[in-house]
């Protein structure tokens, strides 16, 4: 099967939902996991459309989660 | 962080450098057409029409004691108005033939300038386009270039039409560099949104 580009839309970020829990701001968790909080904005308002697995580890390693915690697909 | 003055200057140069191209693609974009249509208009009112025709193969110049191979010579002909009428035809579509390729090559050069990157803005799909207008019409012209021979020299003196391949090669480097600019594209593409 081809690989749609537009399914994307359809990857639902929770950062929001782990940051509150953990009671961490963004600029936090930026400055822990070393990557810009702009670009920590651009995967929580769910506008990314890639996440290199380093950056994904070391904000799973941040939150002390799983990417299945952090991600979840929008049913169609 | 303060940028060093020799930094801004080679960009400032760069860019002076860019926007003369611009201008230069612009205007033979404008003047191609119009210079065109005043050649078309002279062989229209009566202009002698300058062609090649062979003569004696094997006839030399003697120059200085340098025997010059003359085997043709440039004469004026008056055309007649059908003959007239076709070959402003072929100076008016070479006219806009250069006009066209002259105004894709700065649309390129504006975008290059303008866009934040190279792989934007349709690049590869203008390059492309100029490709195929080069390998179109440059042969094209090539074979018309010929015409006046064909048409003022019935009785067989003109030389014959040639097919000139240079357009191809260029055409085909021309692709080549469109075909760069378009996996450019692809890949800026899969990485545009990468956190």
């Amino acid at each position: 099967m081809a690989v749609d580009p537009d399914v994307g839309d359809r990857v639902r970020c929770h950062l929001d939902d782990l940051l509150e829990r953990r009671d961490l701001t963004l600029a936090a968790l930026a400055d822990e996991v070393g990557v810009t909080v702009a670009n920590l904005s651009v995967l929580k308002n769910d506008r990314a459309r890639a996440v290199r697995f380093s950056t994904l580890v070391a904000i799973c390693d941040a939150l002390d989660c799983q990417p299945g915690d952090l991600f979840s697909v929008a049913t169609t | 962080m303060a940028t060093p003055a020799s930094t801004t200057d080679s960009q400032s140069d760069a860019r002076a450098w860019q926007v003369l191209a611009e201008g230069f693609t612009l205007f033979a974009a404008g003047a191609a057409p119009v210079f065109s249509i005043i050649q078309a208009i002279g062989t229209l009112t009566g202009d002698p029409v300058v062609i090649e025709v062979a003569t004696d193969p094997g006839r030399t110049l003697d120059v200085g004691g340098t025997a010059l191979p003359l085997d043709s010579a440039f004469v004026e002909v008056l055309p007649t108005t059908t003959q007239a009428w076709v070959l402003a035809g072929v100076d008016v579509a070479s006219g806009l033939f250069i006009a066209l390729v002259a105004w894709l090559v700065y649309r390129v050069l504006v975008t290059a300038r303008t866009e934040p990157g190279p792989f934007r803005g349709g690049m590869a799909t203008r390059i492309f386009r100029i490709s195929g207008l080069v390998m179109a019409g440059g042969m094209a012209l090539s074979v018309l270039s010929g015409l006046p021979n064909l048409l003022l020299t019935p009785d067989g003196a003109g030389l014959t039409v040639s097919l000139s391949f240079l357009p191809l090669f260029v055409a085909a480097a021309i692709a080549w560099t469109a075909e760069v600019f378009r996996r450019g594209e692809a890949l800026e593409s899969d990485l545009s949104g990468l956190v």
